[in-house]
């Protein structure tokens, strides 16, 4: 096999080839040792089907799994042009665990036939959503992999909705969630094989096309290609790919971004080339990982789910990757939404949306039997529960707003928010980690938890940037890199099934129900300590989204003001991740609707943001409250799925 | 068959005790834990409001929800703001609802029973949450029989499978066709079982009850138990594992040792733990 | 700030606008400028010209500091062009990159007042000065009649005027271009540069300018500077430079002059 792809590799160092040959062999000796650990006694009819049919087909579906996602991954890269493209980062995974899990919950008969094609149309939909997102950046890689997470993230609020809501199959979503490769037939191997070959003859077929791609569109087009054609028709054989595989494995992440990269080490050039070695690549690498898990899970009754174990990888793998990239994931300028300006006393408008909001929130609910408006004597029982939330939800909104902002402005690119700091994710480590060692820790010690597990993350972040000058794309990978492995850790965590796992659900959920009069009046503290400083840095905020070599020429110290704005936000974003959970999705959107509504310069945008971004949640939150009354949806999730697609509607107006 | 008869007739009858009224002189009380729910409904007391009640229907199903108790939503996102407005005078929670504790206590007293404690027995903690909550409601003699009668009927069941019982019991969960998770001896359906006289095949530790989900061939490793799989079993792998090669191999499945049982609340009380035996005992004896 | 102010204008003639020593640059595996010496005049227009890939880029960049060398010196008005303060330095030198990044929605007043920030920094007031600064800056380059437009609505020509507008709002005894006209047309060309000589007659400016026509070049600068392949092929005034041979040398393809009927400049063109 390694003389094959000495043969087929133009250049290959001879590092990087005894590097795949080495990785092929330990591959091959782990799995071998486990035949060896599991072949039968003579005799011993049951242990000759378990090799059979549980120790083989295992093999065989990594090998498939880790195939068909390296192609997925090889073929993202190649028509996105986009380096670090694959089925995790573009949210196709999370889309078609969605889809799943919503369908196991709600139409069963469908889910029993018809589960690859369940999550086909959950991963293709997140796809849609991504690239719906990024267009008008022309699909720029980094805003790319940034809708991405974003919709990931949303799928998995969602996720974890549909099963707190719904006990009964919860075992089943957290293997999924986990990705386990698990077999005990020959059946997902056999459809894994089916699809994977169709896939891999329709990829060869268009190879001619996709050697196009390579260049521009414009020249494309040129030479006769319909590029939208050819584009729609890879990215939905990739997306049949993850989904065929998200079906019967679950979510396994990270190998179709890690697949075609380590055969471009190993010295493919060409897209023949990396077609054919990326899921070679993936296969060893999935089967490595899995066998790595089994052995270190020997003897522990509790393991590590495989595709927890492959995103644990996902994180670093970024990291490495990231001085490797040069100069291919430049930011490209934005190309402004230029409105038209509004004068700052049009400031008052959402000034006034919050007050009516917040009378809204505090005067109208429900109760037993339907809306109703608190008055009198039901209005002194109501409101000291009403009143905390609508306050940490407007401080919460506030403090996202502002951190948006920031980050927008700091790396002058329109998909920033705070999550892309990987602090809510910082955060959820730290609550975890609390929630598992320490199970019977008092509310005080999660927030401490939260909170170090959220400084640990922005430190990381910082360390990571601060050797480039905090550069836009380099702040922006290093915040997505940390945040997946933060978020891979939570997934792990997870997958153990325990009650740490649904007070862990509850948390990325996001909720305002626990906030007490003391936690809101903190969050409002935070708030007006965290932003009021802002306006004094204004020309910071000015001046650094025109770009390092700008900043520089002015006499601006760049890194010293990046890493003081990134600090705020990062404060920003923690502490209104304490109260109310992760609920970044603000963060994006009200800096946008500020802008859009005329408030253009630093300060009136800030104040534009941090109203609307207020009133924003408050609504959220009044929504999340009432629609399902006695049951509460997640606040963060409904501000989602409010403000999602009115996003969209933004992002692609002309 | 005539104790079999004795037995269920008195089961029946603590059933249809009329359910007794809160005390009259305050308000009614509020329960945010589905075994203490249970535990409450057993000795005849109706909660003015509980938690989760759509999905208790499914699951829990017994005892049967009277009528008229308000729903206050999920056990992880209590609705506190509908609680308060009931104004109840005493809230009952356990350790799996502590985490509203800070919050509950502003609305009212809340009483605290922990049933599942990392690495020990569920049934005795059980009993002591009944015992617990019949004192403070006045109800000592009701709970000392309902408490007997669980014992002696678990005793009794268990004498009825003595045949059964000469082989372990493996206690299983299914999460889709290619996982399972097993009840140890600090799970309600692993203390059941213990008491009834049955010694649970799962002998490795497990946190909380369930062990984390491990692949289907472990199965193997038990090829003289008797496998009881509690439901609720997901509809894919109820389609799937009658045609697994590798399912049917399993010894207690070639050799018809396996039972199915309903939904049965692995987090519950007392009328969970004899809801437990008793369909146990009804599948154990009609595949016999 | 009146120490300050003295300080940034140190007195001109007595040192050299710039002096290099021995300054290479790197990239890993490439060497793009290769230990270069090379002293500018205070006061004077100096043209940086080559083929593509000779370097010029990459040596104003090191100018403005927005790149620093991998070995070697630059001294800029006397001093170590490295040990100077960032605002300090940004009230000396003011830079045009070749590629203008977008203006994030602003409109051209605000835009231009950025220049300002080198004497006011982050918290100071903006004062009277700062504003009389602005509104000559925008007269000087023809941009009032359209300060409140957004600048990323106007045409190349325009957005052009408007980046110099901000680099003399910066009040700088030195600019330094980067291909300031790579954008424009022809007529376009000639209105920037004309302007870029007059203000720089006007306020005694010292001028780095790299352009990619040799005429252009001739035209308005100096003194011409040429590069090739990290190395400076030919230095020395419009005339020295303007000469078959040495154009030859330059650009590596046969050339030829001829004088220009009007001017009585020498004009280049490609045999």
């Amino acid at each position: 096999m390694s003389l094959n792809r000495l043969r087929l590799a133009t250049t290959p160092t001879l590092s990087a080839t005894l590097l795949l040959a080495g990785l092929g062999l330990l591959t091959a000796m782990l799995f071998g040792w486990q035949i060896v650990g599991d072949w039968p006694a003579p005799g011993d009819r049951l242990a000759g089907l378990i090799l059979f049919y549980a120790t083989l087909p295992r093999g065989a579906v990594a090998l498939l799994a880790g195939a068909a996602l390296g192609l997925a991954g090889a073929l993202m890269q190649r028509v996105l042009r986009n380096p670090i493209a694959d089925p995790s980062t573009l949210g196709v995974v999370s889309g078609a665990q969605l889809a799943m899990s919503a369908a196991l919950l709600y139409a069963p008969g469908l889910m029993a036939v018809a589960r690859e094609g369940v999550a086909f149309v959950g991963g293709a939909l997140a796809l849609f959503l991504v690239v719906a997102l990024s267009w008008r950046r022309a699909l720029d890689p980094i805003t790319v992999v940034l809708s991405g997470m974003l919709i990931s993230l949303i799928a998995a609020a969602f996720s974890a909705t549909l099963i707190l809501a719904n006990g009964e199959y919860m075992m089943s979503m957290f293997i999924w969630g986990g990705g386990s490769l698990e077999q005990q037939s020959w059946a997902p191997t056999i459809s894994l094989v089916i699809r994977f070959v169709l896939a891999a003859v329709v990829a060869g077929l268009l190879i001619r096309p996709l050697e196009l791609l390579a260049l521009d569109d414009a020249n494309a087009r040129a030479l006769g290609l319909g590029v939208t054609g050819t584009r729609l028709a890879v990215l939905t054989l990739s997306v049949f790919l993850a989904a065929s595989v998200t079906a019967e494995v679950g979510v396994i992440g990270f190998i179709g971004l890690a697949a075609p990269n380590l055969a471009r080490m190993a010295g493919a050039r060409t897209l023949r080339q990396i077609l054919f070695l990326s899921p070679i690549a993936g296969a060893l690498i999935l089967l490595m990982t899995d066998g790595l898990v089994r052995l270190v899970s020997l003897g522990i009754s509790q393991t590590v789910p495989t595709g927890a174990a492959t995103a644990l990888l996902g994180g670093p793998l970024l990291l490495w990757l990231l001085p490797r990239l040069g100069g291919s994931l430049r930011v490209t300028q934005q190309s402004v939404v230029l409105a038209a300006r509004a004068a700052s006393w049009r400031l008052l408008f959402p000034a006034l949306l919050l007050l009516v909001l917040a009378a809204c929130a505090l005067f109208v609910g429900k109760n037993g039997e339907g809306w109703a408006l608190a008055t009198g004597h039901i209005l002194d029982l109501v409101v000291p529960w009403r009143a905390p939330r609508f306050i940490a939800a407007a401080a919460a909104g506030a403090m996202l707003a502002a951190a948006g902002v920031l980050m927008q402005r700091i790396t002058g690119n329109a998909m920033a928010s705070p999550e892309v700091l990987g602090i809510s994710s910082g955060a959820g480590v730290g609550l975890a980690a609390v929630l598992v060692f320490m199970p019977a820790a008092s509310r005080l010690v999660e927030l401490g938890g939260a909170a170090a597990g959220a400084v640990i993350a922005i430190l990381l972040v910082i360390a990571l940037s601060a050797r480039h000058r905090f550069a836009a794309e380099r702040l922006l990978l290093s915040g997505i890199a940390v945040g997946s492995l933060a978020g891979a850790l939570v997934t792990v965590v997870m997958a153990r099934g325990g009650p740490e796992s649904l007070r862990l659900l509850n948390w990325l959920s996001g909720s305002t129900s626990r906030v007490s009069p003391e936690d809101a009046m903190t969050a409002l503290a935070a708030a007006v300590l965290f932003i009021a400083p802002l306006p004094l840095l204004a020309r910071w905020l000015q001046v650094l989204p025109l770009g390092l070599s700008f900043a520089q020429s002015v006499g601006l110290k760049r890194s010293l003001a990046a890493s003081i704005l990134v600090l705020i936000a990062a404060l920003l974003s923690a502490a209104s991740t304490l109260f109310v959970g992760p609920l970044s999705f603000v963060g994006l959107m009200a800096p946008h609707m500020a802008r859009l509504a005329g408030f253009v310069r630093p300060i009136p945008q800030l104040i534009g943001a941090v109203l609307i971004g207020a009133a924003l949640m408050v609504l959220a939150d009044w929504m999340a409250r009432t629609l399902a009354f006695p049951y509460q949806l997640p606040i963060g999730l409904v501000a989602a799925l409010v403000g999602g697609p009115y996003l969209v509607w933004l992002l692609n107006r002309r | 068959m005539r104790t079999r008869r004795n037995l269920l007739q008195l089961f029946a009858g603590s059933l249809a005790l009329p359910f007794a009224s809160a005390r009259a002189d305050e308000g009614g009380i509020a329960i945010v834990d589905w075994a203490l729910l249970e535990t409450a409904l057993a000795l005849g007391l109706k909660p003015m409001a509980a938690v989760e009640l759509v999905l208790y229907q499914k699951i829990v199903a017994e005892p049967a929800l009277p009528d008229g108790i308000i729903d206050l939503g999920l056990r992880g996102a209590l609705n506190f703001e509908l609680l308060a407005t009931l104004q109840p005078s005493l809230i009952y929670g356990s350790n799996y609802s502590a985490w509203a504790n800070d919050t509950l206590m502003r609305m009212a007293p809340v009483r605290e029973f922990s049933i599942y404690l990392r690495g020990q027995a569920p049934f005795e903690k059980a009993v002591a949450a009944m015992r617990g909550m019949a004192g403070d409601q006045g109800l000592q003699a009701r709970a000392e029989t309902y408490i007997s009668e669980t014992e002696h009927f678990l005793a009794a069941t268990g004498e009825r499978l003595a045949r059964q019982r000469q082989r372990p019991i493996l206690i299983i969960n299914l999460g889709d066709a290619r996982h399972f998770r097993a009840f140890g001896s600090d799970s309600m359906f692993g203390d059941v079982a213990a008491r009834m006289g049955f010694v649970n095949s799962w002998a490795t530790r497990t946190a909380y009850s369930a062990a984390a989900p491990v692949g289907l061939e472990s199965l193997a490793d038990h090829p003289d138990a008797i496998i009881a799989v509690v439901g609720p079993v997901p509809p894919e792998a109820a389609r799937t594992l009658p045609q697994s090669a590798l399912w049917r191999a399993m010894p207690a499945v070639r050799e018809g040792r396996t039972v199915w049982l309903p939904n049965i609340n692995p987090f519950g009380g007392l009328p969970a733990a004899r809801r437990f035996a008793r369909l146990l005992a009804e599948e154990l004896k009609r595949v016999a | 700030m009146v120490a300050e102010a003295s300080a940034a204008r140190p007195a001109a003639s007595k040192h050299a606008l710039f002096d290099l020593a021995g300054v290479s640059f790197r990239v890993p595996g490439r060497s793009i400028i290769e230990s270069l010496d090379l002293r500018m005049e205070a006061g004077q227009i100096h043209g940086l010209i080559g083929p593509n890939g000779s370097g010029k880029s990459t040596l104003v960049k090191m100018l403005a500091r927005q790149e620093v060398p991998a070995s070697g010196r630059i001294h800029f008005c006397g001093e170590d062009i490295q040990s100077q303060g960032d605002r300090v330095f940004a009230r000396r030198l003011a830079y045009l990159p070749q590629f203008m990044p977008s203006t994030d929605g602003m409109n051209v007043e605000e835009f231009v007042a950025l220049g300002r920030f080198p004497w006011h920094g982050t918290f100071g007031r903006f004062t009277v000065v700062d504003r009389a600064k602005v509104a000559e800056a925008m007269d000087q380059t023809g941009v009032t009649p359209f300060r409140a437009r957004l600048v990323d609505t106007l045409s190349g020509g325009e957005r052009q005027r408007v980046w110099l507008a901000l680099l003399l709002a910066q009040d700088t005894q030195c600019l330094v271009l980067d291909e300031p006209t790579s954008a424009l047309d022809i007529s376009h060309q000639t209105e920037m540069l004309d302007l870029v000589r007059n203000l720089a007659r006007k306020r005694g400016l010292s001028v780095v300018v790299v352009l990619h026509d040799i005429n252009m070049a001739a035209r308005i600068c100096d003194r011409l500077v040429a590069m090739g392949s990290g190395r400076i092929v030919a230095d020395g005034t419009p005339a020295d430079i303007m000469r078959a041979d040495v154009l030859e040398r330059i650009y590596g393809i046969s050339m030829g002059l001829f004088t220009h009927p009007d001017s009585g400049i020498p004009v280049a063109f490609v045999r």
